[in-house]
């Protein structure tokens, strides 16, 4: 019983919170009747604490709760889970303070309905997270093709270019276009020209390194960024993306053209003008007949 | 992966000077400053790389990736990248708990990159798998674990403490009373779920390099029987069983076990 004056006096044992006090190593000192009773345990005195938490707990009290009350005299609102008589486990939100004799203080507080909050929160945030990611993949994929859209581009191209500042490797940049695109789409319906985007996107996906990007860049428009690769790497995929695409079974014939630019130690050039390089070198490829591949300055 | 990258990624750090290089690699909730204790033995004979893994201590949070790392291969591919960033060969990777195994993967994927392994308090499987194994726990402590850590991701997170408690409650040093590391408490999550659940005992028979095992009489996360395992699983494996309590040898016990890992590194 506490006497708080000559009027007022507390019950601690009747009081509706568990009270505790323990050594430094966890051996309980007291507990007061509400504690006992509300655990379905008698004559705690003597006994670890550890005995009445959970291992999960055990081990959360190792790496937070003591040492937090070590360093800050103090440690407040922790959800714990205790054991009860009968084995069944209930949660409890835990205040627990450093004593002057260096012992600690405990005191448990019912947290059926929070527990069951968290956990409700916790799958509504976890929910929302694999929308958010799903989203983002979404908004940065081309939806008819499946490979990365001009935003994921955009920002491959800025960063691989950066990393090649760094490392003085070099880069290519491929930029394609399926030849005279539009007649196949007016001769062979819309249907034809999406199939025909699809189909060289597959050539590319079969063809490039896992650490390319490839992109459908606009309408009839794909690039594909190669890191760490010279000139001559870069026009041998070109040639081999031709001989895939020749072999293709389609409907009617498709070819493309493509222009490369690169960037080297030697010619170290901003990701912006080596599009506008490899833009210019499709221009020549298509202006020489198509079906070909020219390569900027060359 | 370019090698200052690398370095600004995993906040690298080089001290000491020698032939041979010990790379310390730190467990769950951990980071580097762990092995402040156990570095000054070390410095005058060997060269030591210290790192965050991407999620810890001062790694680069923008390099999180929660599918990479919610796996130990995610961990492992640090390491290799630290070594390759610094063009090592031959290193001895010293791994403290999960870093025992994510330097196992790492030791599998590119031997040359390492030559010995050190693992202090190792477990390949936190689990109990009956009759043969007995990791400590049972599925449901475990996640009732990554549970309590969602109820209190407020403060947790924050303030988290090596678990340097040993089966008896005690053990916590007032040296270590300040050994706090903060993260991010999706980062720690992602990596108690990887470090608890994942399963490398196939794996321990995989690595060819000479191993030093030590391990703790009393810890609560990996008793010595888990230590026998390892033992008993790696060919070229030695274990040596230090009279301790807790899961922190390199911070209870760093005079103790320093000989040892001299003598295994030197040898």
């Amino acid at each position: 019983m506490l006497d708080l004056g000559s009027t007022h006096l507390i019950d601690v044992d009747l009081f509706p919170c568990g009270f505790l006090t323990t050594a430094k190593d966890r051996k309980i000192i007291v507990a007061n009747r509400y504690f006992e009773e509300s655990l379905g345990r008698k004559g705690l005195e003597g006994k670890c604490l550890n005995e009445l938490l959970t291992k999960a707990s055990q081990l959360f009290c190792d790496s937070y709760v003591v040492p937090t009350v070590f360093r800050d005299g103090r440690c407040c609102e922790v959800l714990l889970t205790l054991r009860s008589g009968s084995g069944h486990t209930t949660p409890k939100v835990v205040n627990v303070q450093k004593m002057a004799d260096g012992g600690l203080s405990w005191a448990f507080i019912e947290a059926d309905n929070r527990a069951r909050l968290f956990k409700e929160l916790e799958a509504a945030r976890c929910a929302v997270e694999v929308q958010r990611e799903e989203l983002e993949q979404l908004s940065r994929t081309d939806a008819l093709t499946g490979i990365a859209n001009r935003r994921q581009f955009d920002d491959a191209l800025h960063r691989i270019f950066k990393d090649a500042e760094r490392s003085e490797q070099p880069v290519a940049l491929l930029i394609m276009d399926l030849d005279n695109f539009k007649t196949i789409n007016d001769r062979y319906g819309h249907d034809v020209g999406d199939k025909a985007l699809q189909a060289l996107a597959g050539v590319l996906k079969m063809t490039a390194r896992e650490t390319d990007t490839i992109a459908r860049f606009g309408g009839d428009e794909f690039a594909c960024i190669l890191p760490n690769t010279d000139v001559d790497a870069a026009n041998e995929l070109g040639r081999r993306v031709h001989k895939y695409i020749s072999e293709l079974a389609f409907q009617c014939s498709i070819t493309i053209s493509i222009g490369i630019s690169t960037r080297t130690a030697e010619i170290p050039i901003k990701h912006t003008v080596a599009l506008k390089r490899a833009d210019q070198a499709l221009f020549c490829a298509k202006k020489a007949g198509r079906n070909t591949t020219f390569v900027w300055g060359q | 992966m370019i090698d200052t990258d690398v370095r600004h990624r995993n906040s690298v750090s080089v001290v000491g000077t020698g032939k041979k290089t010990l790379v310390l690699a730190h467990g769950f909730g951990c980071d580097q400053t762990m092995w402040r204790l156990l570095t000054p033995h070390f410095q005058d004979q060997f060269r030591i790389v210290l790192f965050d893994y991407v999620g810890s201590g001062k790694s680069d949070p923008r390099a999180f990736r929660g599918k990479k790392y919610s796996e130990l291969k995610g961990y492992a591919e640090d390491i290799i990248d630290v070594c390759e960033a610094l063009d090592l060969e031959d290193a001895i990777l010293v791994g403290h708990s999960v870093s025992s195994m994510t330097g196992l993967i790492a030791a599998i994927e590119v031997p040359r990159l390492i030559s010995k392994l050190v693992m202090v308090c190792p477990s390949p499987f936190f689990l109990n798998d009956p009759p043969h194994y007995h990791g400590g726990f049972e599925r449901a402590d475990l996640e009732g674990l990554i549970e309590l850590m969602d109820q209190n991701y407020i403060g947790w997170a924050n303030h988290l403490a090596p678990l340097v408690m040993g089966t008896s409650g005690e053990g916590l040093t007032e040296e270590l009373v300040d050994s706090f590391c903060s993260t991010d408490p999706l980062f720690a999550k992602t990596f108690a779920k990887a470090t608890f659940f994942s399963d490398c005992r196939h794996l321990l028979d995989k690595a060819t390099q000479p191993t030093l095992i030590l391990q703790s009489t009393h810890d609560a996360l990996a008793s010595v029987s888990v230590g026998e395992y390892v033992h008993a699983n790696m060919a070229h494996s030695k274990l040596e069983v230090v009279e301790a309590n807790g899961h922190c040898l390199h911070m209870t016990h760093p005079r103790e076990i320093a000989p040892s890992v001299i003598n295994f590194a030197s040898a």
